[in-house]
């Protein structure tokens, strides 16, 4: 190196040496770094994985059932759970809405309207909702940082969205899905004209209910409200006099036994000529009336999907002959299936 | 101390260290990478949705009764098949705004007399012009006897046909 190279100890200036040095390594570095990009992508994560992140949601979504997620038998699905109760809502771990983990993409509209009844995280211990956005990032979207969200959902033949979750940005990451969504509440409807008994039976054998293995078409009075329409009243002032009895057969044979039915829900609710709930008996019927099984009341009282049961309601003038309904596929029918969109933004 | 031969100052040391800290830090933060998997995830965002428009389509509404795609295939035809797909892949949430996915569908079947797989064009919603795109397919099962119109000519017979779409962004 020549002496006019040289600099002198007190001197503050860069040498051409040490920017030329540092220029090349700099080029190599941002080479390299392009390069190697996989390598480093946990530390682009949160505005590389936006993507994937917002995939793995709508999966989780529109694939799975949530947790816990037992079909059938007497444990409840996590949108039978109340969460008002702290021991019930630290059992949900995970928030899906489709039906069964076998049949991706078709959804449960109850799931659906649990998830998107929610208060805010710091309003939300003692109420039955889902805490917003802490049980959303927690039980649904994961990850190792809280991100944001947008999930909506609408029906395609109906103009009104559902959501949950902020406004998004202008870039964010995206999946969009579509799905069946399973319309709850099978309905019967019952000819309750003039005849010779006082008393009409509903028989209802889970075995044969349970038997459809597509949980799409399938009657679920475990897990869905059930409706029993009564029409064809041709005597005036027809009353029912006591609230539905429900009777147990045993799986072993012999004689139903009666089980009462609780007053809070679910139970089973009975709705007068006015279309209201029946506050007292005996309660005025019409050709507009209906009862309904809340969803959850079978399994509240320990049915499964083998039990055989009769739901009996005395009524003050003889409205049917005295043989039960059979509340199966011939006789119930269930709404047939809705297509909904759903959109996740996460960023 | 240092020499004059080779060496940093202490300033210049300090100086370089606090650039080359800094600069790392931006190029992280800030570069934008491109990596196979951001394409993968695009083309799975088609695909998936793809496949759940197939999927909603051979659903029926009820036990025992026919799915849409299988109506379409057995009767209806390739425009009402056109309409019902393009409905479902370019609808999104929000009911004002509408998504210009392009797709061509095409029919494979086996036909009994030569033995050969043949195809036929279903619909499609504009021409390919290679267009960076995905496919989707799925199996539908079809019995096209009369009365019905059988629009794509397969055999009267019950057989398993394949619907093949090909997806991509207007």
């Amino acid at each position: 190196m020549s002496k006019k190279r040289k600099l002198s100890r007190e001197s503050g200036q860069l040498s051409i040496d040490f920017l030329v040095g540092f220029t090349i390594f700099m080029i190599a570095f941002i080479y390299v770094t392009m390069m190697m990009s996989g390598l480093l992508i946990n530390f682009m994560s949160r505005t590389v994985d936006y993507d994937a992140v917002a995939y793995r949601t709508g999966v989780i979504l529109v694939e799975d059932p949530g947790e816990p997620r037992y079909y059938i038998g007497t444990t409840n699905n996590w949108h039978l759970l109340d969460l008002s109760i702290p021991a019930e809502r630290d059992s949900l771990k995970r928030l899906g809405l489709s039906l069964q983990r076998l049949t991706p993409g078709y959804l449960q509209q109850q799931k659906i309207d649990k998830f998107f009844t929610f208060a805010s995280s710091s309003a939300c211990s003692n109420v039955d909702a889902l805490c917003y956005p802490r049980d959303y990032q927690e039980k649904l979207i994961f990850g190792d940082y809280p991100y944001y969200f947008n999930i909506s959902l609408r029906y395609l033949n109906n103009p009104n969205i559902r959501y949950v979750g902020e406004i998004p940005p202008p870039k964010y990451g995206y999946i969009r899905r579509v799905a069946k969504v399973k319309q709850p509440g099978a309905s019967m409807e019952l000819n309750v004209t003039n005849w010779t008994s006082q008393n009409v039976i509903i028989r209802m054998d889970f075995s044969q209910l349970y038997r459809i293995s597509n949980p799409l078409y399938r009657i679920d009075p475990l897990n869905e409200k059930i409706t029993i329409l009564l029409r064809n009243f041709t005597i005036p002032n027809t009353m029912m006099q006591n609230p539905p009895f429900v009777y147990v057969y045993p799986s072993s044979g012999g004689a139903p036994t009666p089980l009462m039915v609780p007053v809070d829900s679910p139970t089973i609710l009975v709705y007068d000529s006015t279309g209201s709930r029946c506050a007292s008996y005996p309660c005025l019927m019409s050709n507009s009336s209906y009862i309904t099984v809340e969803e959850g009341f079978f399994k509240r009282i320990r049915f499964d999907e083998y039990s055989l049961i009769e739901i009996n309601m005395t009524f003050n003038q003889p409205v049917s002959d005295g043989s039960p309904y059979i509340f199966d596929y011939s006789t119930a029918s269930l709404p047939p299936p809705e297509t909904a969109v759903i959109e996740v933004k996460i960023w | 101390m240092v020499d004059g031969l080779g060496q940093l100052y202490t300033i210049e040391g300090v100086a370089a260290g606090i650039l080359m800290v800094f600069t790392a830090y931006l190029v992280i933060s800030s570069t934008t990478v491109i990596t196979p998997q951001d394409i993968h995830i695009i083309d799975l965002q088609l695909e998936q949705l793809g496949n759940d428009a197939l999927a909603i389509l051979d659903t029926p509404d009820s036990l025992g009764e026919k799915s849409l795609l299988q109506r379409q295939i057995e009767n209806d035809g390739g425009n009402a098949f056109g309409e019902n797909f393009s409905r479902i892949i370019n609808s999104k949430v929000n009911p004002l705004e509408v998504d210009n996915l392009k797709f061509s569908a095409i029919l494979y079947y086996r036909d009994i007399s030569s033995g050969n797989t043949l195809s036929i064009p279903i619909n499609n919603s504009a021409t390919y012009l290679r267009e960076k795109a995905v496919k989707v397919k799925r199996w539908v099962y079809v019995n096209p006897v009369p009365p019905c119109s059988n629009p794509f000519g397969l055999n009267t017979r019950n057989q398993t046909v394949l619907v093949e779409v090909l997806l991509w962004r207007g």
